[in-house]
C-alpha cells in the first residue's frame, strides 16, 4: 500500500515535472511579495517572555517613575586632565551638536547639571537651576571639588578615577507611543489580577497592532542616532576616546550584527557549500542545482514570514544557514542514491534514474524530515516566547524545504540529460569499510567505547550553569565590546535593576512627604545593595539626602528640612533629581541600579538570592518590595532555562521515538535508534558544561537542533539496514554491507558539509553564533561516529540476529 | 507692647533653664517611652533617632549614617517613639504665629515684593552684604567671648576687607578673592558654649522662631548691634527695619510657599524649628567627641 503511494509520486514528479517547476516559480513570485514584509526585530527586548507577571510589573513601575530614555557617552581625554578648560570647550561643542539631532530632548553634562555648594541653596533663596558651570563658568579646580566624588553623579557624569566624564543624552519620547503604551500596560495590568477578557484581548491586539510601526520607525532613528553621534565624536578623535553606551546601545548593536550575520554567513555557507558539493561530487550540475533549491527555499520561507509576520530575532537569525544546511542534507541524500542508481544502471535513462532514486529514498526522506521537524516543534514547548516563535519558524522552514528537496528537485532533475557520475574517493570508502567490519566483529567492545565516551562527556551536564552577559555577546576584540564594556566599567554598568519599594511608615505629621523612617530604610537598603561589587550606579533619594548631609557640613536633614525642599525647589530641579525615584502618588520609593555586566565571576542568580536576602536582613517584607527590569526579566527566563531544557528534550526524546516506532514497526529497533542521538545530545550539553560555555537563551536551542539534525542520518541509516536485513535474510553482514554503502556514504557528506558549514559560524563576532555554529557542527560529528558506530554495533548485535532464530549463533547473543 | 512681654519671660527662664531641663519635659517623655516601648527600636528608627547602626549582609558588616532624623527638643528614652516636642507656652506662642502671619500677609510681604521690584537682585545682595558687615564686630566679640580666636580673625580680617576694598561693605571681595569664609556667632550662640541650654520654644513678634536663649540675643544684639554707633535714632531704626524687609525679601517666598503647603503651619514651623536645633545640638555634640 505505502509503495504504492510512493510509486505513484515518484512517477507522478517525473511525468508531471513541468507542472511542478511551473507552480513553483508561481510560488517563488507570490513569496517575492512577501519579502519586503520580512522584518528583523532584534531588540534586547524580543529576548523577553511578555505575558507574565514580572513584565508587567516592570511595565506598571516604568509608568510610574517614567525615567527617561537616554545614551551615555562617555569621553575619556588622552593627554589633558577631565577637569581643564578643554575638556569644558568640548563637551561643550558636543552638547550643541548633539541637540541638533531633532530626537534629542536635553544633553546632560557635568556643565548642565546643577552643583550646589551650600546647604542654604536648598532653602529656596538660590535659584538652583543657575548653579551649573554654563552660568557661573567655574574654573577648572573648582569644578574638581564640585564634580569629584559628588552623590548623584558619581558613576553617571564623572567616573571614580576622575579620568572621564560622560554626557547623558536623553531622548524624547514619541508621545503617541506613549499614549499607547499606556494603554497597553493598563490593559496588562490586569493580567496581574485575572484573566483577559475576550474584549480586553481584541483591544490589546488592536494597541499592539497601533504601536508596531511606532516601535519599527523608532528603531530607524536609533540607528540613525546612533550613526550621528559616531559622527560627530569623530572630530574629537585626536584628543580624547569616546564611547557609547547604554542599554539600549547594546539593542541597536545587537541588530547591526546580526542583520550582517544573516547576510554575510548566509553566503559564506552557500560558497562553502558550493566548494564541498564540487569536491564531492565533481560535477557543475551538482553545485549549480542544489544551491539552486536551497535558495528558492530560503527565498519562499522568508516571503512566508513576511506573510505571517513572525519575525527573525537574536535568536532565529540563525535560520537562513539552517535551513540552507537542512535542505541540502536531505538532497545529498537524494544524491547519493542516484549516482548510486546511475553507476548500477549506467544505460538507464534520466526519468527512469529518478523514479529510481524517489522510490529508494522519498520515504526516508519524507521521514527524516518529518523527525527535523520533530525537533524544532519540540521548542514550541519549552514555554519560552523567543525560543517559541524559533521553533515556529523552522517548522514553517522545514515545510518548505521538504516541498522544494522533495518535489521540485527531482522534478528538476528529471529535465536533464542522463550523465557519467564521479568516482567516490577511496580513503572515504576504507573509513567506512574499517568501521563496517569493526562494528560486525567486535560490537560489544564498539559499544562499551562509545558508551565510556559519549557518558565521559554526559558527565559535564553537572557543570551547566546559566549566566546572561549581554557585553559578553560581543568577542572581545571588537570595538562595540570595547565601548560597552568601558562604559560598564567606568560609568556604573549596562544592566538595569529596579528595586521599587512601598512605603509604609506614614508621617506623624501629614504635612510631611515622607518620613524620617521611611528614608533610613531606604538608605539601609540603599547601602546594602551598594555593598555588592556587581552592582555599578546605584540612584535613589538616598543619594539626594547623602548630598545634602554633605552640603550640611556632615549633619543629615531632619525630615522636616526635606519636605521644606521637595516644596521650594522648582518643579524642574525636583523632577531632576527626585522625580524617578519617588512617587508621592503611589507612595512608593525606587532605586534604579545598573549591573555591571563585566564583573568577573558574577553568578547572577546567587545575587538575587542574596540581594533578596539582605533586604529581608534590613527590614523589608517581601510584600513591600518589588524587584523589577531588564535584569530580573533574563534571570527569569534564565531560571527556567533547565527545565525547559528538560521538557523540550524529553519531548524530542518520546517523540522521535514514537516516530520511529511507526516507521519501523518494532519497539525494539526504535529504542535502538533512539540511542545515538539520546547519547548525542546528552554529550553536546556535558560538552558545552565541560567548557564552561553559560546556558542562556541562545545556547538553550542547541540541544534540540542538533537531535533534529542528527536523527536524519540515524533514520537513513537504519532504513538501510532493514531494507538490506530483508534482502540478506537476516544476515548482519549483508544489513551492514547495504546500509553502509549506500547510506553511510550519503552520511558522511551531509555530515562534512553541515559541520564544515556550521563551523564558518566561529568567524561571528557574535558569541551565541560562535557557539552555535561550533557546538552544532560538534554535534553533528558526534552524531555520525555514534550512527556509524555504536548504531551499527547495536544493530548487529540485537537486530540482525534475532530475525532470524534459526541461527545458533543468534540465540546464544540473545541470551 | 510684646518685646516688654518677652524680655521680662526671657529673663526669667534662662535663670531657670540654663542647666536643668524643665520638670514636665522628663515626666512626659517618661510616660511616652512606657506606652511605646514594648520591643527594641528597629535599625531605620535608630537611624531616625540619629544613632549611626551595623547591618550585618551577604557583603559583610556595614556601618550605615543617618540619611535624615527626626530628633526634637524632648529627650525620649526609647528611640522608636516619635520625637517629643517640647511647647509648654503653645498657647501664647500660636497667638504670636498668627500675629506674625497676619503682618506678613498684609506688611511685610507687599513691601518686600515691592522692594524686590524695585530693587534689582545684585543691589538687593549688597544690602545683605552690607548689614552682614556691619554686623561683624559682633561676630568678632561673640567668637573671642567663645574663644573661637581664629574665627575672631576671619571676622577682623572680613571687616578691615570689605569695609575698605568691598567699599563700605557693599561687596565682599573677603569671600571672593581672598577666600575668607564668613563666621557669623550670635550672643545665643556663645551662650551656648557656656551652657545655656536653650530654654522653651517661643515665636518672637515678626522675628519669628526661636527660644528664650535666642529670643534673649535677639534683644540684647538690639541693644549693642554696631549699627546703633554708625548712626542715631531713629535713623538706625529706619536701617534695622531696612535690613529686617531685605533679610525678610530673601525668605517671604519660603515662608509662603511652605505655610501654604503644611495641614498645621505652627506645628510644621515649630517642628522643623526643633528638629533642627536639636539636630545640630547632636551633631555639634558628635564633632566635639
Amino acid at each position: 500500500m505505502k509503495t504504492t503511494v510512493i510509486d505513484n509520486l515518484a512517477t507522478g514528479i517525473v511525468r508531471w515535472r513541468w507542472a511542478v517547476v511551473i507552480a513553483f516559480a508561481a510560488l517563488l513570485l507570490l513569496a517575492l511579495t512577501g519579502v519586503g514584509k520580512f522584518k528583523i526585530a532584534a531588540s534586547a527586548d524580543t529576548l523577553l517572555v511578555k505575558d507574565n507577571k514580572l513584565y508587567i510589573q516592570t511595565q506598571v513601575a516604568q509608568q510610574t517613575f517614567n525615567p527617561d530614555e537616554f545614551i551615555l557617552l562617555a569621553y575619556e581625554p588622552r593627554e589633558h586632565d577631565v577637569f581643564s578648560d578643554q575638556t569644558f570647550s568640548d563637551l561643550s561643542h558636543l552638547q550643541q551638536e548633539i541637540e541638533q539631532i531633532p530626537r534629542v530632548e536635553s544633553v546632560t553634562s557635568i556643565l548642565t547639571v546643577p552643583l550646589i555648594d551650600s546647604a542654604d541653596a536648598l532653602s529656596g533663596q538660590t535659584e538652583v537651576s543657575e548653579l551649573t558651570w554654563q552660568q557661573q563658568r567655574y574654573s577648572a579646580a573648582r569644578m574638581k571639588e564640585l564634580v569629584s566624588g559628588h552623590p548623584i553623579f558619581t558613576d553617571l557624569l564623572i567616573n571614580r578615577d576622575n579620568t572621564a566624564t560622560s554626557v547623558q543624552i536623553v531622548f524624547k519620547p514619541n508621545p503617541e507611543l506613549v499614549k499607547i503604551d499606556q494603554q497597553i500596560t493598563a490593559i496588562q495590568a490586569q493580567l496581574l489580577n485575572r484573566e483577559l477578557s475576550e474584549d480586553e484581548q481584541a483591544q490589546l491586539e488592536a494597541l499592539k497592532a497601533q504601536a508596531e510601526p511606532l516601535r519599527a520607525a523608532l528603531t530607524q532613528t536609533r540607528k540613525q542616532e546612533i550613526n550621528q553621534l559616531n559622527e560627530i565624536t569623530q572630530s574629537y578623535s585626536q584628543r580624547a576616546n569616546t564611547y557609547l553606551g547604554g542599554s539600549y546601545v547594546v539593542g541597536q548593536h545587537l541588530i547591526d550584527i546580526i542583520k550582517s550575520d544573516l547576510v554575510i554567513f548566509g553566503l559564506a555557507i552557500a560558497l562553502v557549500v558550493a566548494l564541498l558539493l564540487a569536491i564531492l561530487f565533481r560535477r557543475v550540475k551538482w553545485v549549480v542545482f542544489p544551491l539552486l533549491s536551497c535558495g528558492l527555499s530560503v527565498t519562499l520561507t522568508i516571503g512566508a514570514l513576511g506573510w505571517a509576520d513572525l519575525r527573525a530575532t537574536v535568536i532565529s537569525a540563525n535560520f537562513v544557514a539552517l535551513q540552507i544546511i537542512l535542505t541540502l542534507a536531505v538532497m545529498i541524500h537524494m544524491l547519493g542514491s542516484y549516482r548510486y542508481i546511475a553507476r548500477e544502471h549506467a544505460d538507464s535513462g534520466q526519468h527512469k534514474r529518478v523514479e529510481l532514486m524517489l522510490k529508494d529514498k522519498l520515504s526516508p526522506c519524507f521521514f527524516a524530515s518529518l523527525t527535523t521537524s520533530v525537533g524544532f516543534a519540540a521548542l514550541l514547548f519549552s514555554g519560552l516566547e523567543p525560543v517559541i516563535s524559533f521553533g515556529l519558524m523552522m517548522l514553517i522552514a522545514m515545510v518548505i524545504s521538504q516541498l522544494v528537496s522533495l518535489i521540485l528537485f527531482p522534478a528538476l532533475l528529471a529535465l536533464l540529460p542522463a550523465g557519467s557520475e564521479a568516482e567516490d574517493y577511496g580513503f572515504i570508502r576504507k573509513l567506512l569499510r574499517h568501521s563496517r567490519l569493526l562494528t560486525l566483529n567486535r560490537p560489544g567492545l564498539t559499544i562499551a567505547g562509545t558508551a565510556v565516551i559519549f557518558i565521559a562527556l554526559s558527565v559535564g551536564i553537572t557543570r551547566l550553569n546559566v549566566e546572561n552577559s549581554f557585553i559578553d555577546y560581543f568577542a572581545d576584540d571588537t570595538q562595540v565590546h570595547r565601548e560597552l564594556a568601558y562604559i560598564d566599567k567606568e560609568f556604573g554598568g549596562t544592566t538595569a535593576l529596579d528595586i521599587i519599594l512601598t512605603v509604609t511608615d506614614k508621617p506623624d505629621d501629614p504635612s510631611l512627604i515622607i518620613s524620617a523612617d521611611s528614608v533610613n530604610q531606604l538608605q539601609l537598603v540603599q547601602q546594602a545593595v551598594t555593598a555588592f561589587e556587581a552592582t555599578g550606579s546605584v540612584t535613589s533619594l538616598a543619594n539626594f539626602t547623602e548630598l545634602a548631609t554633605q552640603l550640611n557640613n556632615g549633619r543629615p536633614l531632619t525630615e522636616y528640612e526635606l519636605t521644606s525642599i521637595y516644596y521650594l525647589l522648582n518643579e524642574k530641579v525636583v523632577n531632576q533629581l527626585v522625580g524617578a525615584y519617588f512617587s508621592e502618588q503611589d507612595q512608593q520609593l525606587r532605586i534604579a541600579i545598573r549591573v555591571q555586566d563585566t564583573t568577573e565571576g558574577l553568578d547572577r542568580e546567587q545575587f538575587l538570592n542574596n540581594l533578596r536576602q539582605d533586604l529581608q536582613s534590613v527590614g523589608i517584607a517581601a510584600e513591600q518590595y518589588q524587584l523589577t527590569s531588564l535584569f530580573v526579566l533574563y534571570q527569569d527566563i534564565l531560571s527556567r532555562l533547565f527545565d525547559s531544557q528538560i521538557t523540550t528534550l524529553g519531548l524530542v526524546y518520546i517523540a522521535l521515538g514514537l516516530v520511529f516506532l511507526a516507521i519501523f514497526r518494532s519497539l525494539k529497533v526504535a529504542l535502538i535508534a533512539l540511542l545515538p542521538n539520546v547519547l548525542t545530545t546528552l554529550a553536546i550539553l556535558g560538552v558545552i558544561g565541560w567548557v564552561g560555555i553559560p546556558l542562556d537563551i541562545m545556547t538553550i536551542t542547541i540541544a534540540a537542533i542538533a537531535m533534529g539534525i542528527a536523527v536524519d542520518d540515524t533514520l537513513h541509516f537504519v532504513h538501510g539496514y532493514m531494507a538490506g536485513l530483508k534482502q540478506g535474510e537476516g544476515q548482519a553482514e549483508a544489513a551492514a554491507e547495504e546500509a553502509f554503502k549506500h547510506s553511510g556514504l550519503a552520511i558522511l557528506m551531509t555530515t562534512t558539509v553541515i559541520a564544515v558549514g556550521f563551523s564558518l559560524f566561529g568567524f561571528s563576532d557574535f558569541l551565541p553564533s560562535v557557539y552555535f555554529g561550533l557546538l552544532t557542527a560538534l554535534a553533528m560529528i558526534m552524531a555520525l561516529v555514534a550512527d556509524l558506530t555504536l548504531l551499527p554495533a547495536l544493530l548487529n548485535k540485537l537486530v540482525a540476529t534475532q530475525s532470524v532464530p534459526a541461527q545458533p549463533q543468534g540465540d546464544k547473543a540473545n541470551v | 507692647m510684646y518685646y516688654k512681654v518677652v524680655f521680662s519671660a526671657a529673663l526669667l527662664v534662662l535663670t531657670g533653664c540654663s542647666s536643668v531641663p524643665p520638670p514636665a519635659q522628663t515626666e512626659e517623655a517618661v510616660a511616652q517611652s512606657g506606652e511605646t516601648n514594648p520591643s527594641q527600636p528597629t535599625k531605620k528608627e535608630q537611624l531616625s533617632a540619629g544613632k549611626s547602626v551595623t547591618i550585618t549582609t551577604s557583603q559583610g558588616e556595614i556601618n550605615v549614617a543617618p540619611a535624615v532624623v527626626s530628633v526634637a527638643n524632648a529627650p525620649v528614652d526609647n528611640p522608636a517613639s516619635a520625637p517629643q516636642y517640647y511647647d509648654p507656652w503653645e498657647g501664647f506662642n500660636r497667638s504670636v504665629f498668627a500675629f506674625n502671619n497676619a503682618a506678613y500677609e498684609y506688611v511685610l510681604i507687599p513691601v518686600s515684593d515691592g522692594y524686590k521690584a524695585v530693587v534689582p537682585q545684585p543691589v538687593r545682595s549688597s544690602v545683605g552684604n552690607f548689614f552682614a558687615n556691619l554686623r561683624e564686630p559682633l561676630n568678632l566679640l561673640n567668637n573671642l567671648f567663645s574663644g573661637e580666636v581664629s574665627d575672631a580673625g576671619s571676622n577682623l580680617g572680613r571687616f578691615l576687607i570689605n569695609s575698605t576694598v568691598g567699599l563700605l561693605g557693599l561687596f565682599d571681595p573677603a569671600t571672593s578673592w581672598f577666600e575668607i569664609e564668613p563666621k557669623r556667632r550670635s550672643i545665643g550662640d556663645t551662650l551656648a558654649t557656656y551652657g545655656v541650654g536653650s530654654g522653651p520654644y517661643l515665636v518672637l513678634p515678626l522675628l519669628g522662631q526661636s527660644d528664650v536663649r535666642g529670643g534673649f540675643s535677639v534683644l540684647t544684639e538690639g541693644f549693642i548691634h554696631p549699627v546703633n554707633h554708625v548712626a542715631d535714632a531713629p535713623q538706625n531704626y529706619q536701617l534695622r527695619a531696612f535690613d529686617g524687609v531685605d533679610d525678610f525679601s530673601e525668605q517671604s517666598e519660603t515662608y509662603q510657599n511652605l505655610y501654604k503647603n503644611a495641614d498645621d503651619p505652627y506645628l510644621y514651623f515649630r517642628n522643623q524649628y526643633l528638629q533642627g536645633q536639636a539636630r545640630d545640638l547632636m551633631y555639634e555634640d558628635n564633632s566635639d567627641r
